[in-house]
């Protein structure tokens, strides 16, 4: 499905972003990227929709090569590609259902984006996206009304009103409280296991990332340095990971989790 | 006092800014002076008794040393003072190439007046005699507004690097438009009378129309960009990664955020429009300016008086209006 | 989050979402009720009469929209005579038209100074006495009505009818014009700097028993004084702009000439004055913005730094908001 290899970014500054990451990721996964602040689990991810151009190597998304320099390639990469992002980046002064509509951007025509007439299927689809992360009752609120949590599931529907084959997910809940970002990281992967749909979420937490992924990357310095089954991320081999001993920080407060 | 002595640690000493700095601003508060001497032009003397001193390169070189020991005093950083005596320096630039003096305001007080009691006795039934120029004035306000915001936002939209398609597009329009802003109105009024024809050939009110878009467009370009580049970057980058066009990005997810801003600054450019359009009927636009220039030609003063007061009752109206409406809004 | 109970569990979920959702196959249970379209009445009415109010005042202006037709063909005219008064050669007798030019812009600009300075003085106090936190109920609102009538009042206005009289035709009732209608907008601007202060350090300064002024001078002005700079300046700007109507009016400076100049149609004279307004403005409005800059958001090389602290916290070329946990 994605398949990374010997992939390098430099940033225009020189700032080595990724360092020959090489990297499959099969259809229908869910794995979540730890490391630490800086570690370039952002740019991994950002890599995969071209907001990050990559500078050697290869990249492939579904059986086509990801290219950074043609505009046209990358905008229909993007439309089967969604992504969540830590501040939701909602336009809050627009109703919820319109930032759902967003999603939809890529298939609707120019005239009909300028004049905010979508089409009734695309409409259809944005309801289904909102029922489906259960907020539909807020579809024509102000999107500035809504809580971090409920805003995150507005970033969700309108991933899911994309109709993407892969769900990027930078720090989705790192603004978050602990009881919401379970909801969101539970709906998330719901919705992985429901539709089928490639997941990809950077996570600080380890134990949320122990409690929701598949598949467990570790990266440091732009590398990965451990790439498993959930089941092989013991604390010996994130400390690994992290290079310092495991801290209470490191354990997201499971108390008041569902 | 009987705190005892405590055995002290080095307190920090205040910082003191550099002497050698301010040698060199002593050094250039005598240039400065310098200055003053060799470019005064006024005959005003001082008499002290023993000699006759030209008053303003005095007065001028006290404001300078007054300046420079209370930023001494105060401590301000050597670049601080610099832009005090800059300051200074230009004043007295500005003040000696203007002939600056208030003397006419108690020796030339009685020639001006009998007009300002003139005007101080202003003619009501006038108001109401021009009202057909109010609604013209008006009415051009409002085309004007409609066209310039409309063209300037799309200017500002084009200028900003966030929403322009590229960035030598942005550049270029930037220098458009600051070019447009760097014109004042009366110059375009000016300019579209001269080529249009003014009141006297029927033409002054398109002319005026088309000198306030100008004028328009030049201010809300210059508002609404700032505020473009200052939008929340962060739905952009959501509406990029779901592989919108530029086009539907800046509809989406620029628009929404720069509209309340830019709904207050059409408002803000209407008021202005009122008050330009005096001046642009003084050369020949139409308008409430034109009557004006009829009446100012006549020496009419209870007259003009008569439509300045209606013009302040208007411009506080409009004022009022879209502050309620501003409040709504945002 | 408290909205717990909208969560419910959604059957059956669309099979093979990736294929386009089809309407029919998703069955909303009760608490999934959409909620109804909002009614946009009272929007679509605004919009309506702010359609008719702008077709209503395209005819009311009574202007002759015919004669847009002639202006392109004029406007090639004209700025073809314009252009070449600029590009003609430099002889004694342009180069004198360059100087005049040059000259006329500086005495606008010193008279935009001179007016700007008069402001300036006298909109520190209004902008205190103005400031609802500064001031007494009875004398905010008498000083908040004076400074709005000055700001309605055009600085031509002021010009004829109380600089004129008595200071005569020329750049000092111009400047002393300027300086008046200055006086409205700076104090208002200033007055709302003073009523956004933070108020912890007033407080304090409050506590410990400062008197009136102290607490200016000591918890007021040090936090105001960039933005006012900044406000001051920026009027310098505007007053470049309207020391050029005055102009008109014989106050000498840019507008003077331009209106001589126009009066008997030297289009190339004219040329030359629009490039010497358009250079002279933009270079003031630069050199004044990068001041402005300075003045409010500190030396350049602070700044550098900070930018690239904030780089060096997180990896990523597009940092996300907020500060990382880790």
């Amino acid at each position: 499905m994605i398949r990374f290899s010997n992939v390098d970014v430099v940033y225009p500054g020189g700032f080595q972003g990724l360092k020959g990451v090489d990297l499959t990721i099969d259809k229908g996964e869910f794995v979540v990227i730890v490391g630490l602040s800086g570690a370039g689990k952002s740019t991994l991810i950002r890599t995969i929709n071209g907001l990050v151009p990559y500078t050697s190597g290869e990249l492939t998304v579904g059986d086509e090569v990801v290219d950074p320099t043609s505009k046209g390639k990358i905008r229909r990469l993007r439309s089967s590609v969604g992504m969540i992002f830590q501040s939701f980046n909602l336009v809050t002064r627009i109703s919820v259902l319109n930032n759902v509509l967003v999603g939809r951007c890529s298939s609707t025509p120019a005239w009909r984006s300028l004049l905010g007439w979508y089409r009734a299927e695309d409409k259809e689809l944005a309801f289904q996206s909102l029922e489906r992360v259960g907020i539909v009752d807020k579809a024509y609120n102000r999107a500035s009304a809504l809580s971090g949590g409920q805003q995150q599931r507005v970033a969700i529907a309108r991933v899911l009103a994309q109709d993407p084959e892969v769900i990027l997910a930078d720090e989705p809940v790192a603004s978050l409280d602990p009881p919401t970002a379970h909801r969101v990281l539970q709906d998330l992967r719901r919705i992985n296991r429901e539709l089928g749909i490639t997941t990809i979420v950077n996570l600080h937490h380890l134990e949320m990332a122990r409690k929701y992924a598949d598949r467990v990357i570790g990266m440091r310095g732009g590398e990965v340095v451990f790439d498993g089954p959930v089941e092989e991320a013991t604390d010996a081999a994130i400390e690994e990971v992290y290079q310092r001993s495991l801290t209470a920080g490191d354990a997201a407060p499971e108390s008041a989790a569902h | 006092m009987s705190t005892p002595a405590i055995e002290a640690p080095a307190r920090p000493q205040k910082p003191r800014p550099a002497a050698s700095a301010y040698a060199g601003l002593l050094a250039a508060a005598v240039g400065l002076i310098l200055f003053f001497l060799w470019s005064s032009t006024s005959t005003l003397q001082l008499d002290i008794g023993v000699a006759r001193l030209p008053l303003y390169p005095i007065l001028g070189a006290l404001g300078v040393f007054a300046v420079l020991a209370l930023c001494w005093r105060a401590r301000t950083g050597p670049l601080t003072a610099l832009g005090a005596l800059a300051v200074i320096g230009v004043t007295w630039w500005g003040g000696s190439g203007i002939g600056f003096t208030l003397a006419p305001l108690w020796e030339d007080f009685d020639r001006g007046w009998p007009i300002i009691q003139e005007f101080l006795d202003p003619s009501w039934g006038f108001i109401w005699r021009v009202w057909d120029q109010w609604v013209v004035t008006l009415a051009m306000a409002v085309v004007a507004t409609g066209i310039g915001c409309s063209v300037g936002l799309l200017l500002a939209m084009l200028a900003s690097p966030v929403s322009s398609p590229s960035k030598p597009v942005s550049q270029a329009v930037k220098a458009i438009n600051s070019v447009i802003r760097s014109i004042p109105d009366i110059g375009y009024g000016l300019l579209f009378v001269a080529m249009l024809g003014g009141t006297a050939a029927g033409a002054g009110e398109m002319a005026g129309i088309l000198a306030l878009i100008m004028f328009n467009i030049g201010i809300i370009a210059k508002l609404t960009g700032e505020t473009i580049d200052s939008v929340d970057k962060g739905p952009l980058e959501a509406a990029d990664a779901t592989g919108s066009t530029l086009l539907q990005r800046d509809r989406i997810a620029v628009l929404p955020q720069i509209l309340p801003g830019y709904s207050s600054y059409s408002l803000y450019v209407f008021e202005l429009n009122i008050r330009a359009s005096v001046v642009l009927g003084i050369v020949g636009a139409g308008g409430i300016g034109s009557t004006i220039s009829v009446q100012l030609s006549h020496f009419n003063y209870s007259n003009i008086s008569a439509i300045m007061i209606a013009l302040v009752i208007v411009v506080l109206i409009v004022d009022y209006v879209s502050l309620t409406i501003r409040r709504r809004i945002t | 989050m408290s909205d717990s109970s909208s969560k419910t569990p959604q059957n059956p979920p669309t099979p093979g979402g990736e294929s386009q959702p089809t309407t029919g196959q998703y069955k909303p249970d009760m608490l999934d009720a959409r909620p109804v379209k909002p009614s946009k009445l009272g929007y679509n009415i605004a919009l309506l009469v702010l359609g008719i109010v702008f077709i209503a005042a395209i005819s009311a202006t009574g202007a002759d929209w015919g004669r847009l037709v002639q202006l392109p063909g004029n406007m090639v005219n004209y700025f073809t005579l314009m252009g070449q008064g600029v590009a003609q050669p430099l002889t004694a007798e342009v180069q004198q038209h360059w100087l005049s030019a040059f000259d006329n812009m500086l005495e606008s600009v010193q008279i935009a100074w001179i007016g700007t300075v008069v402001g300036a003085l006298f909109s520190l106090p209004m902008g205190f006495l103005a400031a609802r936190n500064m001031t007494p109920l009875p004398l905010y609102v008498v000083v908040r009505f004076i400074l709005s009538v000055i700001r309605a009042v055009p600085e031509i206005v002021f010009a004829i009818a109380i600089m004129l009289p008595i200071f005569g035709l020329g750049p000092l009732a111009g400047a002393l014009a300027l300086g008046i209608s200055s006086i409205g907008t700076l104090s208002k601007l200033i007055s709302e700097a003073i009523e956004g202060v933070d108020q912890g350090p007033l407080e304090s300064a409050r506590a410990s028993g400062a008197t009136q002024v102290q607490m200016i001078r000591w918890a007021v002005l040090p936090q105001i004084m960039p933005e006012v700079i900044a406000i001051w300046l920026y009027r310098f700007e505007v007053n470049i702009r309207a020391s050029a109507i005055l102009g008109v009016l014989g106050a000498g400076g840019i507008g003077s000439l331009l209106s001589a100049l126009f009066g008997v149609r030297a289009w190339d004279r004219i040329g030359i004055t629009l490039v010497v307004i358009v250079v002279v403005t933009i270079i003031i409005d630069q050199i004044s913005a990068w001041i402005r800059h300075r003045v409010i958001h500190g030396a350049p090389k602070k700044e550098a730094r900070a930018a690239r602290e904030r780089d060096d916290s997180d990896g990523v070329g597009v940092p996300p908001a907020g500060a990382h946990p880790i």
